[in-house]
C-alpha cells in the first residue's frame, strides 16, 4: 500500500514551487471550512421548525459584499504575485555558467545531447548536482512536454521552434521523466530517467562516455565545426566577412539588422531559420545567395540534431573566451583534413540512426 | 432608413402565436438578425486574427503572394457589390411603401449582381487553379518577380527552386525542405485565401437562394411576403456579406503592394 | 389582461392540473413531436438526447478508470485507451456540457420564467435541436466505427497530419453541434431582451434568466470562433491547404490560442447555467430573497465578459511570452472574485432562513461545497509557478471535474430535481432523491480527490501506463468511480418510475415563487392563458416566510395520489374532460 503524497524535491524551484503549493492548499482548506461550517451550520440551524431567533433576516449588505469580495481578491494578487517570480526564473535567462543540453523529442522517445561532453542520451539524462543546465528543445513531429516532476519543471517541446528552460539540480538520484502533452498511441510509453549524479559519479560516468553505446566524445562544438565544413558553410563564412557572407565570429548573441528594413538579436532560433531558410531573415549587406539546408536525413539535408550542433559552434564563435579556440578550428579546417582528435567513426549521427521508426 | 417607413399601411403583418404585438414581432426579428451577424463577424474575425498573424511573422512571402492575385478583378467585385448593396437597400424601401414592381426590380438587380460577383470569383478562381495557387499537393510558385517588387532578396527567390512539387504530409518532416517552406508560405497565404473568400463566396451563394427564393414570392404575391420583414432582413445580410468583401479587399488584394 | 394570483395556492385549485389539456397530452402522434414548435417539447427531446450522450460518454469514462486500476493494463491497447478519453472527452464536453442545462431546463424555463408564451424564434429552436442530433449521430457513428484518438482538444499538428482515426467527422460533428448552440444562444438572447412581461424589469429578472443571458453571450460570441479553427483542421487534412502546420511555416500555437478563446469561457458556458440554479433553489428552500440579488446578477455578466480574457492560461508552458503569461495568471486570479462573491451570497442567503431540507436543496449544498473546491484548486493552476508543475498532470483532470461535474452536474441534477414535477407533472420518491444525492457526493469526491494528489506526484494525464507507484491512488478513484455511477444510476431509475407510478405534481409543490410556478404542471401548451403582470421583484419569499414562521404552510401543495385524481378534477371543465384520463407518456 503506497500513498505518495509528492513527489521528491531535487531542484531549485521545488521548495519556491512547494510553499506556494502549500499556501494554496491551506487556503482552500480555510475557506472551504468556512464555506461549509457556513451551509452546514445554516441550514440545519435554521431548518424548518427551529425555534431559533430569525429577527431581522438581511437580503444584503453593501459592507458585507466588499468584504468578501475584496479579502479574496487582495489574497489572490498576492498569490499572484509571488507565483510569478519563480515563473520568471524557470523560463528566464539562465545563469552565464550554465551548461548547455539539446533535447530533440520525437515519437515516442526523448534524445539528449550534452554540448560541453557531447555525450548523447536517449530517454536518459544524466546531471551533476548543484551544476545549473539550460535545456534547448525541439520536436521533430507533433507537441511533446518536457516534464520532470521532481525538478518542478515542463516546458511545451514544440515543432519548428527553440523552446527553453534551465534549473539546477539539487539532489542526488534518480527521477521521472514524462511526457505532458499529448502526442499519440504510445504517448505514455515517452517517459524516461533524469540521473542526478553526484560530482565523482558525474566524473566518473563522463569518463566513461557515457552508459551506453550512445556515447560520444566530440562536443557538439567539435562535431558543429566539422558540420561547418562539411557542408561548405566555411567557403562563405570564413574567419572574415568576405563578398558572399558574414563571418560568424562574434555573431551570437549581436544584433543585426536585416535586409527587410527589421532588426533581430542573434539567437538559436534566428540561426535555426537562417540555416534552414536563410532568406526569410537575411543580415542586411549581404546579396541572397545561400540556399539553405533542409531539414531532414536525405542527401544534402540535416538532422535536427545536426542544426542544434551547428549551432552550438557558431555560438561558440561568438563567446569572446573561446575565440581562440575558434581561431585554431579555423587553422585546422584551412588545412581541410580532419584532426586526429576527430576520429570520423565518431561522426555517425544517432539522431539520424534513430530516425528509421 | 427613416422610422416613418417602418409603418406602411398597405402591408398587413403576420402575428406569430408567441409575440403580444406586430412592433414586438418586428423587433425582434431585427434584434435576432444583428446577433447572428455577430456571431458571422466573429467566424470571420477568427480568419482575420490568423492572417494578420501570420502576415507580420511572414511579410516578405505574404507581399509577393499579395501580387499573385488580381486587383483589378477584386475591384471590379468591390463595385459590384456594393451596387448590389445600393439596390438591396432600395428594395427594403419600394417594399416598405408597397411599391412591387420597383422591389422585384431592386431585387432582380441585387440577384444579378450577386451572380456577377461570383462569374468574376470565378474567374479570378480558374486563374489561379491553372497556376497552380490553391494548396495542398500540387501547389506551385513558378511565378516571375514583378518589376515593382525586383528587389534584392524577391530577385534571389526567383533563383531559387520554388517550383519543386510538395511532399505529402504525412511524411513531414523527415525531407521537408527551406525552398519548401518558402513556397509553403505562399501556400499558407493562398490557404488563409482561399478559405477566406471561399467562405465569403459561400454567404453570396447563400444570399443569392435567399433573395431569389424572395424575389419568386412576391412575383407570385405570396402571403408570407406581405409584409417588409423578410425583405428587410435579407437586405440586412446582404449588407453583412457586402461589409465583408470591404474588410477583405483590402486586407488580401491591397495591403503590400508598395 | 390581467394580474394573475401568484399563488393559486388551495389544493382545488391546483389539484385541476391532472384534468386540463397539458403541452404532453396535447398530442401525441411522433410528429407532434417532431415537428413541436414547442420551447418544453423541444426541452423534453433535448433532455432525452443528452441522457443518451452521458450514457455513451459514462461508458467510455468507465473503460478508462478500468484501464487505470492496473499501471500496466493489458485489458485495452493504447490506441483504444486513447480512444476512449477522446471519445469520453468530446462527447461529454460537446454533446452534454454545453447543451446540458440551457437547452434542456433553459429551454423548458426561460420564456416561463419571464412570461412569454415561447421562444422568440421557435422554429429555430427546433431546427438547433435537429443540428444536435445531425452533429451527434455523425460523431457517434465516427466514435463507434473507427474512433478518435485526439482528445478533445484537437491540437495540431497531431490532429491534421499525424493521426489516422475519424478526425474529419468528428469536427464536423462538433462543427454542426456548434451551430445547435448558436441557435440557442440567439434565440435565449433575444428572447430576454424584447419578451419580458409587462413589469417584468431586468432587476426583477430570476438570477436563472440572468445566468441563461450570460452564458448565451458567451455561447454567440465563442463558438462561431472554434466552429472555424476546427474547420481548417478538417481543410487541412483533407485538402493538404497550410493553416497550422508547422511543417508549412503555420503556427500550432495560433491554433491553441483561437481554440481556448472558445474553450475557456466554455467552461463558464457549462458552469453559469448551474450556477443559476442554484440561485433558485437556495432562495426556494431558504424562504428568503437571494443574498445580495445585484452582486450574483453582476457576477454572471463580469464571468461572461472577463471570461474571454483569460484563455492564455491554458498555455503558460507552450512557450508564449513570460509578459503574456503574467496578465493571462492576473486577469485569471481575478475572475475568481465574482465566484466567490456568488458562494458567499448562496451561504448567507441560506441565515436565518426558514430552511427546507429537500433533495434539490441537499444537490445545491454539494453544488456550493465541490464548487468551492473545483473554484479554489482553479487558482493553483492560475498560479504561474505551480502550474509549470501541475498543468497537463491528473491535477487539471481533478480540477475541471470539480468544476464540470461537481459544479455543472450537481447544478443540473438540483435543478432537475425542483422543476421535474413543474416539467413532467409526477413527483418523484424524495427518500431516493436525497439518497442518491449523497452516493453521488461521497461517490465524487472518492473518485476525483485522489486526483488532485496524483497531479502533485507528477502523474500526466492522458497515460494509458503509469509508474507503479501512483497505483493505490488510481484504485481508489476506480473504487469511487463504481459509487459515482451507482448514485447517477438511481435517479435514472426513479426519474423513469415516476413517470408512470409518480403522485401527481400540484401547480407548486415547493411553494415557490417565480412564474413558472403560477401555471399547472405540467404547463398547457401556450404557457399563460394571459399574460402576466410582474408586480414583485424575484424570490419575495416574505409573506411565505411570515407565514411558515407563524405554522402556516398552506402555500406548499401537497401531491395528489395517483388515482386520486378524479376527486380532484374540477367539473367546471367539462371540455377539457376528454384528455383528462388520458395517461401522459
Amino acid at each position: 500500500m503506497n500513498f505518495p503524497i509528492m513527489p521528491q524535491t531535487a531542484s531549485n524551484y521545488a521548495v519556491s514551487i512547494d510553499d506556494i503549493y502549500f499556501t494554496l492548499v491551506a487556503l482552500t482548506v480555510i475557506f472551504t471550512g468556512i464555506v461549509t461550517l457556513m451551509l452546514l451550520v445554516f441550514s440545519v440551524r435554521y431548518r424548518r421548525g427551529t425555534k431559533v431567533s430569525r429577527k431581522n433576516p438581511s437580503t444584503g449588505n453593501l459592507y458585507m459584499e466588499l468584504t468578501w469580495s475584496i479579502i479574496p481578491m487582495l489574497l489572490g494578487l498576492w498569490i499572484y504575485g509571488w507565483s510569478a517570480i519563480p515563473y520568471s526564473k524557470i523560463y528566464g535567462d539562465p545563469p552565464s555558467n550554465a551548461s548547455e543540453i539539446y533535447l530533440i523529442g520525437k515519437r515516442w522517445m526523448w534524445h539528449f545531447q550534452h554540448a560541453n561532453s557531447g555525450i548523447r542520451e536517449n530517454n536518459e539524462l544524466h546531471l551533476e548536482v548543484g551544476k545549473a543546465v539550460k535545456v534547448t528543445m525541439i520536436s521533430q513531429d507533433v507537441i511533446h512536454g518536457f516534464y520532470v516532476p521532481a525538478l518542478r519543471l515542463k516546458r511545451d517541446c514544440l515543432p519548428g521552434r527553440y523552446n527553453t528552460v534551465w534549473f539546477r539540480p539539487n539532489k542526488v538520484g534518480k527521477y521521472y521523466l514524462f511526457c505532458s502533452e499529448y502526442c499519440g498511441t504510445n504517448h505514455s510509453e515517452m517517459t524516461g530517467y533524469v540521473y542526478v549524479l553526484s560530482p565523482q559519479d558525474y566524473a566518473q560516468w563522463k569518463a566513461n562516455g557515457g552508459s551506453e553505446h550512445l556515447a560520444h566524445t566530440l562536443t557538439t562544438v567539435e562535431i558543429g565545426h566539422d558540420l561547418f565544413e562539411k557542408y561548405g558553410c566555411i567557403q562563405c563564412h570564413g574567419a572574415q566577412d568576405n563578398v558572399h557572407g558574414p563571418t560568424m565570429n562574434g555573431l551570437y548573441g549581436t544584433t543585426v539588422k536585416l535586409s527587410n528594413g527589421q532588426s533581430s538579436t542573434v539567437d538559436d532560433n534566428f540561426l535555426r531559420t537562417a540555416i534552414i531558410n536563410p532568406q526569410a531573415q537575411r543580415i542586411a549587406g549581404w546579396p541572397a545567395v545561400m540556399s539553405g539546408f533542409p531539414v531532414g536525413s536525405g542527401d544534402g539535408q540535416i538532422s535536427e540534431e545536426n542544426l542544434l550542433d551547428l549551432i552550438s559552434y557558431i555560438k561558440s564563435l561568438g563567446n569572446a573566451q573561446q575565440a581562440t579556440v575558434s581561431a585554431a578550428a579555423k587553422a585546422s579546417a584551412t588545412a581541410a583534413a580532419p584532426s586526429a582528435a576527430h576520429p570520423p567513426k565518431h561522426h555517425v549521427s544517432l539522431a539520424t540512426k534513430g530516425q528509421s521508426r | 432608413m427613416s422610422l416613418e417607413l417602418q409603418h406602411p399601411a398597405v402591408a398587413p403583418q403576420r402575428l406569430s402565436h408567441q409575440f403580444e404585438q406586430i412592433d414586438q414581432q418586428n423587433e425582434i426579428y431585427i434584434v435576432g438578425m444583428w446577433t447572428f451577424l455577430v456571431t458571422e463577424i466573429m467566424f470571420f474575425g477568427a480568419l482575420f486574427v490568423a492572417l494578420t498573424v501570420y502576415r507580420s511573422v511572414y511579410p516578405d512571402a505574404f507581399e509577393q503572394a499579395h501580387s499573385a492575385l488580381n486587383v483589378w478583378l477584386g475591384l471590379t467585385n468591390t463595385f459590384i457589390l456594393l451596387t448590389s448593396s445600393f439596390t438591396a437597400a432600395m428594395a427594403v424601401r419600394s417594399k416598405m411603401l408597397g411599391q412591387r414592381v420597383l422591389t422585384l426590380l431592386f431585387l432582380g438587380i441585387t440577384i444579378v449582381c450577386a451572380f456577377g460577383f461570383l462569374g468574376v470569383k470565378y474567374v479570378e478562381y480558374s486563374a489561379e487553379f491553372r497556376e497552380h495557387h490553391f494548396p495542398g499537393p500540387n501547389f506551385q510558385w513558378s511565378q516571375t518577380v514583378s518589376p515593382s517588387t525586383a528587389q534584392g532578396d524577391l530577385a534571389a527567390n526567383s533563383q531559387v527552386a520554388l517550383g519543386v512539387p510538395k511532399i505529402g504530409v504525412n511524411e513531414f518532416p523527415a525531407n521537408y525542405q527551406p525552398q519548401q517552406l518558402e513556397l509553403h508560405k505562399r501556400e499558407l497565404f493562398f490557404s488563409l485565401y482561399f478559405v477566406m473568400t471561399g467562405l465569403h463566396g459561400f454567404h453570396v451563394i447563400i444570399g443569392i437562394l435567399v433573395l431569389s427564393t424572395l424575389w419568386l414570392l412576391i412575383y407570385f404575391n405570396h402571403p408570407t411576403v406581405d409584409d417588409y420583414m423578410p425583405v428587410e432582413l435579407a437586405g440586412l445580410y446582404w449588407h453583412f456579406v457586402d461589409i465583408v468583401w470591404i474588410f477583405l479587399y483590402p486586407l488580401v488584394y491591397l495591403i503590400g503592394k508598395q | 389582461m390581467s394580474s394573475i394570483p401568484l399563488n393559486p395556492g388551495a389544493i382545488g385549485t391546483g389539484g385541476r392540473t391532472r384534468a386540463r389539456e397539458n403541452y404532453l397530452n396535447i398530442k401525441h402522434t411522433v410528429s407532434s413531436w417532431l415537428l413541436t414548435a414547442d420551447h418544453k417539447r423541444i426541452a423534453v427531446l433535448y433532455m432525452i438526447s443528452i441522457s443518451v450522450m452521458f450514457l455513451f460518454g459514462g461508458v467510455a469514462a468507465a473503460g478508462i478508470r478500468i484501464a487505470l486500476v492496473r499501471p500496466h493494463d493489458t485489458f485495452f491497447s493504447s490506441e483504444t485507451y486513447n480512444k476512449l478519453f477522446s471519445a469520453h472527452g468530446i462527447i461529454m464536453v460537446f454533446f452534454f456540457l454545453v447543451p446540458s442545462i440551457p437547452a434542456t431546463l433553459g429551454n423548458f424555463l426561460l420564456p416561463i420564467m419571464i412570461g412569454a408564451r415561447d421562444l422568440a424564434f421557435p422554429r429555430l429552436n427546433l431546427l438547433s435541436w435537429y443540428l444536435y442530433m445531425f452533429g451527434a449521430v455523425l460523431v457517434m457513428g465516427a466514435i463507434l466505427f473507427g474512433g478518435i484518438d485526439t482528445g478533445w482538444t484537437f491540437y495540431e499538428p497531431y490532429s491534421s497530419v499525424y493521426s489516422n482515426t475519424n478526425v474529419v467527422a468528428v469536427i464536423v460533428g462538433v462543427f454542426i453541434a456548434g451551430f445547435s448552440s448558436i441557435a440557442t444562444g440567439i434565440n435565449f438572447l433575444v428572447t430576454v431582451h424584447k419578451m419580458r412581461a409587462p413589469g417584468l424589469t431586468w432587476f426583477r429578472l430570476p438570477l436563472f434568466v440572468w445566468a441563461m443571458y450570460a452564458t448565451s453571450i458567451i455561447i454567440v460570441l465563442g463558438t462561431p470562433v472554434v466552429a472555424i479553427t476546427l474547420l481548417m483542421v478538417v481543410l487541412e487534412r483533407v485538402f493538404g491547404v497550410c493553416v497550422f502546420n508547422p511543417a508549412c511555416g503555420g503556427d500550432p500555437i495560433l491554433f491553441e490560442h483561437l481554440f481556448w478563446f472558445y474553450s475557456h469561457p466554455a467552461v463558464y458556458i457549462m458552469i453559469l447555467p448551474s450556477m443559476g440554479i442554484i440561485s433558485e433553489v437556495i432562495a426556494c428552500f431558504a424562504r428568503k430573497r437571494i443574498f445580495g440579488y445585484e452582486f450574483v446578477a453582476f457576477s454572471s455578466m463580469a464571468i461572461a465578459l472577463l471570461g474571454f480574457l483569460v484563455w492564455g492560461h491554458h498555455m503558460f508552458v507552450t512557450g508564449e511570452s513570460m509578459y503574456s503569461g503574467m496578465v493571462f495568471s492576473l486577469i485569471t486570479f481575478l475572475i475568481a472574485v465574482p465566484s466567490a462573491i456568488k458562494v458567499f451570497n448562496w451561504s448567507a442567503t441560506l441565515y436565518k432562513g426558514n430552511v427546507w431540507l429537500t433533495s434539490p436543496l441537499v444537490f445545491a449544498i454539494g453544488f456550493i461545497l465541490l464548487f468551492t473546491i473545483g473554484g479554489l484548486t482553479g487558482l493553483f493552476l492560475a498560479s504561474l509557478a505551480v502550474d509549470v508543475h501541475l498543468n497537463m498532470t491528473y491535477f487539471v483532470v481533478a480540477h475541471f471535474h470539480y468544476v464540470m461535474v461537481g459544479g455543472a452536474i450537481f447544478g443540473y441534477m438540483a435543478g432537475l430535481h425542483f422543476w421535474w414535477p413543474k416539467i413532467t407533472g409526477r413527483m418523484y420518491p424524495e427518500g431516493w432523491a436525497m439518497l442518491s444525492a449523497f452516493i453521488m457526493f461521497i461517490g465524487f469526491n472518492l473518485t476525483f480527490f485522489p486526483q488532485f494528489i496524483l497531479g502533485f506526484d507528477g502523474m500526466p494525464r492522458r497515460y494509458h501506463f503509469y509508474p507503479p507507484e501512483f497505483q493505490m491512488w488510481n484504485i481508489l478513484s476506480s473504487a469511487g468511480s463504481s459509487v459515482l455511477a451507482v448514485g447517477m444510476i438511481i435517479p435514472g431509475i426513479y426519474f423513469l418510475w415516476s413517470l408512470r407510478y409518480g403522485a401527481l405534481a400540484p401547480s407548486n409543490p415547493w411553494g415557490a415563487k417565480g412564474l413558472e410556478w403560477t401555471i399547472p404542471s405540467p404547463p398547457p401548451s401556450h404557457n399563460f392563458d394571459n399574460v402576466p403582470i410582474v408586480t414583485e421583484d424575484a424570490y419575495a419569499y416574505e409573506a411565505i416566510y411570515a407565514a411558515e414562521l407563524a405554522g402556516d404552510y398552506s402555500h406548499v401543495e401537497a401531491p395528489i395520489p395517483l388515482g386520486a385524481e378524479a376527486e380532484y378534477s374540477s367539473p367546471a371543465e367539462p371540455s377539457k374532460l376528454p384528455n383528462s384520463s388520458e395517461e401522459r407518456q
